[in-house]
């Protein structure tokens, strides 16, 4: 049995000290993933709590299959997606992270704004499947549940993301 | 075959920058989370069990009188009563306990009952669910105990005739079940009981008087088995619906 899962029992039991560690072990990469998928950093901020609210009330239904944290990114990812819609306003990668950006420091600042640029370039759905792969550790599997997809959906968005960042950073040699 | 710029790709890629996150934040958000606590609960199975025992009690103590005088009604009418005519008894009197605890479960639920329900520990959907099943289960025990006196008092045979007079009494035990469900769930609306009652006395008289009555004990048992099996198919399947339906739905997945 993984942490995770002793964590929601004991959650499910009304443990609020167990509430607190799981917050503790997801809000940065929640946060972080929100941000990066295109959420400016006041409204990221608003959305994870969102998300861990969500998280919390359907708890109960939750069924343990070791997938717990797949199953609070797809919440963040649904939630996200809900509040680019209603908000009717996708900001792009480059301006979520603006506010970051400006206490860049030294030799750091480009390898960021190269890696935003690429990822700018995708569609979302390309660049939210390789944030989940490179910069949150998940297997195809993984996203394919995270994004609601099957798992070849899942696979050729990251084939597709690759092969077009490969295509551009050819053209930027050329 | 990997070109140059796969290695590249990915190290980018992996590159991590990670947003400042203001640890206030996080402070404040367990505090806000402590709210939204869920509520420790024991397996469904128990609680299940607990709010159908604590419904059937809960009857018994609130109807033992009705109960027992309508018990003492039947096996004195069953005993007076040519063999032949007992059918319109056991048909008219069988669904009499569902009317009585149908009347004081919908009386008791007005929307202002409803919403005070939803704050307790268990749902509305759950009580409610327990009262069904200790209701029928009430009628289905009254109404086995005076078939059983029927057998005994009348010395009638375990025939086609006697298994037509169950099934048939059956019918409307059933069919009033799966109404109190239904209105308990959509209106909940004392009058619509009294609506309920009146039409089934009318059923009834109707019976009594008109060749309805006999019409209705000629028809083919089979008609009588198929009905009742649709109707108790129908009565589990909004039963395990009713079960199943959460308080909260956040519709989030």
């Amino acid at each position: 049995m993984n942490e995770d899962s002793v964590l929601v029992r004991a959650i499910l039991q009304g443990d609020e000290e167990a509430m607190e560690q799981l917050v503790y072990r997801y809000y940065d990469e929640i946060f972080y993933y929100i941000n990066q998928i295109g959420a400016p950093y006041e409204e990221a901020k608003d959305i994870t709590q969102e998300v861990f609210i969500s998280m919390l009330k359907a708890l109960p239904k939750y069924k343990e299959q070791g997938h717990f944290k797949a199953w609070i990114y797809r919440i963040a990812y649904n939630k996200s997606m809900n509040h680019f819609r209603q908000s009717k306003y996708v900001t792009t990668l480059s301006e979520a992270h603006e506010e970051v950006a400006e206490d860049d420091i030294g030799g750091t600042v480009e390898n960021q704004s190269l890696v935003k640029e690429l990822l700018d370039s995708l569609p979302q759905k390309q660049s939210s499947a390789l944030i989940l792969k490179y910069f949150h550790g998940f297997t195809a599997s993984e996203i394919a549940k995270v994004m609601g997809v099957s798992l070849p959906t899942a696979k050729s968005r990251i084939f597709q993301g690759l092969k077009k960042l490969k295509k551009r950073l050819k053209e930027d040699e050329n | 075959m990997k070109s140059k710029h796969d290695d590249e790709i990915k190290a980018l890629l992996m590159y991590k920058q990670i947003p400042p996150v203001d640890e206030e934040e996080k402070r404040e958000l367990v505090h806000k989370l402590k709210a939204y606590m869920p509520v420790s609960q024991a397996a469904p199975s128990k609680i299940m069990q607990q709010l159908i025992q604590k419904a059937f009690t809960s009857i018994y103590r609130d109807h033992k009188i009705e109960l027992f005088v309508l018990l003492t009604f039947l096996l004195l009418a069953y005993s007076f009563m040519p063999a032949s005519d007992v059918w319109i008894v056991i048909m008219s009197t069988s669904p009499i306990p569902i009317f009585l605890a149908g009347w004081h479960l919908l009386n008791g639920q007005s929307n202002d009952m409803v919403e005070l329900e939803l704050t307790y520990k268990y749902t509305f959907h759950q009580v409610l669910f327990s009262k069904i099943i200790a209701i029928v289960a009430w009628n289905l025990g009254i109404y086995s105990v005076a078939l059983l006196y029927l057998l005994g008092i009348k010395n009638m045979d375990i025939s086609l005739y006697f298994f037509h007079i169950v099934i048939l009494g059956l019918t409307p035990i059933i069919t009033f079940s799966l109404a109190l469900l239904l209105l308990s769930i959509k209106y909940r609306r004392e009058t619509s009981w009294t609506v309920v009652i009146l039409t089934w006395i009318f059923f009834v008289l109707l019976s009594l008087q008109t060749p309805l009555g006999t019409f209705l004990i000629e028809v083919n048992v089979l008609f009588y088995v198929l009905l009742n099996g649709s109707l108790v198919l129908f009565l589990l399947h909004r039963l395990q619906h009713l079960w199943r339906t959460e308080r909260l739905s956040d519709g989030i997945l």
